[in-house]
């Protein structure tokens, strides 16, 4: 048994969510500002926000996972 | 990440990335959800394990001998705080999973709503994008058909006042006179291609709503545009009296490019039917 089982997820989630907002906000010079504003308000902030809450969830569920392994392993 | 000069590569882009973040968090999902429970059942294996080793002691104590009591009895008291300690893992384990089904729950509507929505939204900016091409397209079709006189409709005044038409580029002929390369002055592919798509999308609507190079100017300033991305150059380069594309007519009736060959050739690529220029009699 794995004493960390969520490093691999952890990292994937972690790097999809900075992809995301990399995709979503480097992107757009060519836009105009209320268009940039209008895609923000109704899409993008709700997107990274959820990326960034799954990031942050799995990166504690991971936390807790070791610990509860840790606890188990440590003799 | 790949180059992203234009508003269609962008639009592009954008739903790329999105697709890919859905994508890989519904694999990510998947994992977790495939490991916490490898995990759990793991952790529980371990507490009946030890739930099974107290047991087996304490019968064993039971039965001993006295000498041989005491030294059971410290293997039990170890083995209970062993096991102890398992139940409490098991209970730490049994929150993660909660938390993760938690998070999955919280994660569904950006996945299923959300990110679906602003695919779709972003479509429709791509479709507007085609069609705004195909009208200035017809517009412009109008003002080459009917020669040089008369104002075109379509055509912004501000293009007229300055002797500009705007010219179907599918009567275009450099053939005689290729590009040989970008690079000149400076400006790179990439930077004729956002000036000749940024003249599509934001200039030329500009201009035909009354926008002045002073509006766009001041635009370029408030976002702290950098060089060979301003809008005022844009401005300069498409209506300006130096930079102007400039054609004549052949007597084939096809049209010479006297100045303006690389935005025409850009404007091509990207699918722009109708630049501004000036007609040479």
């Amino acid at each position: 048994m794995t004493s960390d089982p969520f490093a691999a997820v952890d990292q994937a989630v972690a790097a999809a969510a900075a992809d995301l907002r990399r995709g979503l906000e480097a992107t757009r010079d060519s836009w105009n500002d209320s268009a940039r504003r209008a895609f923000d308000v109704q899409y993008a902030a709700a997107l990274l926000g959820a990326a960034d809450s799954a990031a942050a969830d799995i990166a504690a569920v991971r936390a807790r996972l070791s610990a509860a392994l840790q606890l188990l392993f440590d003799t | 990440m790949a180059l992203v000069e234009t508003r269609d590569e962008s639009i592009i882009t954008i739903d790329a990335a999105i697709s890919a973040w859905m994508e890989t968090l519904r694999g990510v999902w998947a994992q977790a959800s495939a490991r916490m429970s490898a995990t759990v059942s793991e952790i529980d294996a371990e507490v009946r394990a030890r739930a099974n080793g107290v047991a087996a002691l304490e019968a064993a104590a039971a039965r001993a001998r006295d000498d041989d009591r005491a030294a059971l009895l410290a293997q039990l008291e170890r083995a209970r705080r062993a096991y102890d300690k398992a139940q409490r893992a098991a209970r730490e384990g049994a929150a993660a999973r909660e938390h993760l089904q938690a998070a999955v729950r919280r994660a569904a509507p950006a996945l299923q709503s959300d990110a679906p929505a602003a695919r779709a939204d972003l479509r429709r900016r791509l479709g507007e994008l085609g069609s705004y091409r195909l009208a200035a397209g017809s517009r412009a079709s109008v003002s080459t058909s009917s020669a040089s006189s008369s104002a075109p409709s379509g055509v912004p005044a501000a293009l007229t006042s300055r002797g500009l038409t705007e010219i179907d580029l599918t009567q275009v002929d450099f053939g005689d006179n290729p590009i040989d390369g970008f690079g000149k002055g400076g400006a790179s592919s990439a930077d004729y291609r956002w000036a000749t798509e940024t003249w599509a999308t934001v200039v030329r609507p500009g201009v035909a709503g009354g926008m002045t190079r002073n509006d766009f100017a001041a635009r370029d300033g408030a976002r702290g545009a950098p060089p060979l991305r301003r809008t005022a150059d844009v401005y300069d380069l498409f209506l300006g009296d130096s930079d102007r594309i400039v054609v004549s007519r052949l007597p084939s009736g096809r049209l010479d490019v006297i100045n303006g060959r690389h935005r025409i050739e850009v404007a091509r690529q990207l699918g722009i039917k109708h630049l501004p220029a000036r007609m040479m009699e």
